[in-house]
């Protein structure tokens, strides 16, 4: 081996170890992008940069402990030590925010912390070109509009004028051809004759008359039969909750907010601080916008600005649909837990409800219907035994 | 006069014809008619109903109480006319009582921790799994399951590395993966999270009775990372 291609070794390894450490240095230096990440992971739990949350928005925290990034560092890495030594300003700060403390993040590097400084201190506001939803259109059933109706009523108008003017042109041209040819002129007095003639044959009436009275019983029949069913029953909600939304896009179990299906007899409509479990972060919905979750707020006595419950809470009056008469006994709790019915067996398709409607009948036949062909599962397998067979048509099973 | 006769008939025909087509009950915004609503609704108040709520939402003829008593009641017993009310302060349910304190079972004694960085940490010291409760029981353990994912899965995930729906959407932020988070984390604090929530964490305690919040915690404890 030559005395060059040595040289030439030592050379390439001088400049690998020079890369090597240019590496090294970059990766010591502190990005926005790592604090970004960093920041997801593990200040968004109580920090926004706008606005409060558990703890004060951080934008412009930076600049205000300018010329103290070692204490603002030490305090990130932990906050109770901090307190506990006795520190002057961490001690008043923690009095300030009524003794909550901030958790200690030992397990960030100092050079993880000074990323995240550099996050907070670089951060700037998105440019929101955000499309405003406008309430009205966002409903999107285009037949709750009264305006499809009046545009229908006048169509129907016009197509009554042509039809009369189709009418009047074919007279008037019957009558010029019946002059011609010498005829008596065709008047409507002839029409009403011959009408009166067919109306007055006797089979015609009795024929009539049945089909009158036969269609009468049927439909007397039909209507009575729905009386005291409220199937289809669909009332405007004080607060426009989607179930669409909940239960379908973001796949809420419907036990988190109706916990009582598990537990007892009625399925409980969530009070209002189960909604407070996910919107005290989130403060606006995709179709309502803040509207609608104001209400709950307003319910609570939250104060999204403060990010602390300020007023006396006011019951939320949800409007009941379902509701099986006194006169028979349900229990949820029977029917999911022990007969491990999904709720979409009587409730139908909720999680693609955008208003909740009344999807079975509830009536007597219907509970039949089902305790004669469901059948019985025992420890989550199917056995051949219908409930009937169980003694579930037994008037005392349900009427007690 | 057979004429006359004639045309109201041909009228009923045509408005027979039309009524068989829609029928009776036809704003589903309003409840349909009921016959003897005295049967349908119930005279003893029934759970998360209101007073008067039969008199104006049901059509007005029956009401579970009457006139004058609705003021005294919706005033003294019944605030704001809601028959759900909250219990007693310091109210345990009967044979509900399932946090225990150093072993020793405390029946009737309401939950001693208050919401609060201290009582956090006390329970962290002092709370642990009560007596009785094996932790390690599969059944425990199954139902623990059961109760993550109707109730923990949406933000903490299915495998508690918090990417639950809500989570890996953007709708929510700032829920740390287990395995970051329990590092030496006593069960007591979890409880404590449970019960009073944490951060943007909301309290649980509605929906979790105390024995369902131990069997949670007992399903999670697998991902709890070993202590060094």
């Amino acid at each position: 081996m030559s005395r060059n291609s040595l040289s030439n070794i030592r050379y390439t390894l001088v400049i690998l170890a020079a890369l090597l450490l240019s590496t090294f240095s970059a990766y010591a230096e502190p990005s926005y992008e790592e604090g970004e990440q960093l920041f997801k992971a593990n200040c968004t739990a109580c920090h926004k940069m706008q606005g409060k949350l558990v703890g004060p928005q951080l934008e412009g925290v930076v600049q205000k402990y300018a010329g103290e990034e070692e204490w603002l560092a030490k305090w990130i890495k932990n906050a109770p030590g901090l307190i506990a030594q006795g520190d002057e300003k961490a001690v008043a700060l923690y009095e300030q925010y009524n003794k909550q403390q901030m958790q200690a993040f030992t397990n960030l590097s100092d050079d993880q912390i000074q990323s995240v400084i550099t996050y907070i201190r670089d951060w700037e506001p998105e440019e929101t070109g955000t499309v405003v939803v406008n309430g009205e259109g966002a409903t999107g059933d285009p037949l709750a509009d009264p305006g499809i109706y009046y545009a229908l009523l006048g169509l129907v108008g016009i197509l009554v004028l042509i039809a009369l003017l189709l009418v009047i042109i074919t007279a008037t041209l019957v009558t010029a051809v019946r002059a011609k040819e010498g005829q008596e002129e065709f008047t409507f007095g002839d029409v009403m004759t011959r009408a009166r003639g067919i109306l007055g044959n006797k089979f015609f009436i009795a024929t009539a008359t049945t089909v009158i009275m036969l269609a009468g019983l049927a439909f007397t029949v039909r209507e009575a039969r729905t009386v005291g069913l409220h199937q289809g029953y669909m009332p405007e909600q004080p607060i426009k909750f989607s179930h669409a939304l909940h239960a379908g896009t973001n796949q809420i179990d419907c036990k988190y907010c109706h916990t009582g299906t598990t537990k007892s007899k009625s399925a409980w409509i969530p009070s209002v601080n189960v909604c407070m479990n996910c919107h005290m972060q989130i403060q606006e919905g995709p179709q309502y916008g803040k509207e609608e979750i104001a209400k709950i707020y307003a319910a609570v006595g939250w104060d999204p600005d403060e990010f602390a419950y300020v007023n006396d809470p006011q019951p939320v009056e949800w409007v009941r649909i379902h509701n099986v008469p006194d006169h028979a006994y349900f229990n949820h709790a029977q029917h999911v837990v022990v007969g491990n019915l999904e709720c979409q067996t009587c409730h139908g398709p909720v999680e693609t409800m955008e208003v909740v409607y009344q999807y079975s009948d509830l009536g007597m036949g219907w509970c039949i219907n089902c305790h004669r062909n469901e059948k019985v599962k025992v420890l989550g397998e199917e056995t051949e035994y219908t409930v009937a067979d169980m003694g579930g048509l037994n008037c005392a099973r349900c009427h007690y | 006069m057979t004429k006359i006769f004639i045309q109201l008939k041909l009228i009923l025909v045509a408005v027979l014809l039309v009524s068989l087509m829609t029928s009776c009950y036809s704003d589903r915004s309003k409840r349909n008619l009921e016959y003897a609503p005295n049967m349908y609704n119930s005279l003893p108040l029934e759970p998360f109903s209101q007073t008067e709520y039969w008199e104006t939402h049901m059509g007005g003829n029956y009401a579970a109480v009457k006139g004058s008593d609705q003021k005294a009641l919706k005033e003294v017993n019944f605030k704001y006319g809601m028959s759900m009310q909250k219990p007693v302060e310091g109210t345990v349910p009967r044979g509900d009582s399932w946090y225990y304190k150093n072993d020793h079972k405390l029946p009737w004694e309401p939950y001693p921790y208050p919401n609060t960085a201290e009582g956090y940490e006390e329970a962290g010291v002092e709370l642990d799994f009560p007596a009785g409760f094996d932790k390690d029981d599969p059944t425990v353990k199954k139902r623990g399951e059961e109760l993550y994912t109707t109730f923990c899965v949406n933000c903490h995930g299915p495998n508690g590395q918090a990417k639950g729906n809500l989570m890996t959407s953007g709708k929510f932020v700032g829920v740390p993966a287990y395995e970051v988070r329990m590092k030496g984390l006593p069960v007591g604090k979890m409880y404590h999270t449970l019960t009073y929530g944490k951060g943007v964490m909301g309290s649980h305690a509605w929906q979790l009775t105390p024995r369902e919040r131990w069997e949670v915690i007992s399903y999670i404890l697998k991902w709890k990372p070993a202590d060094e």
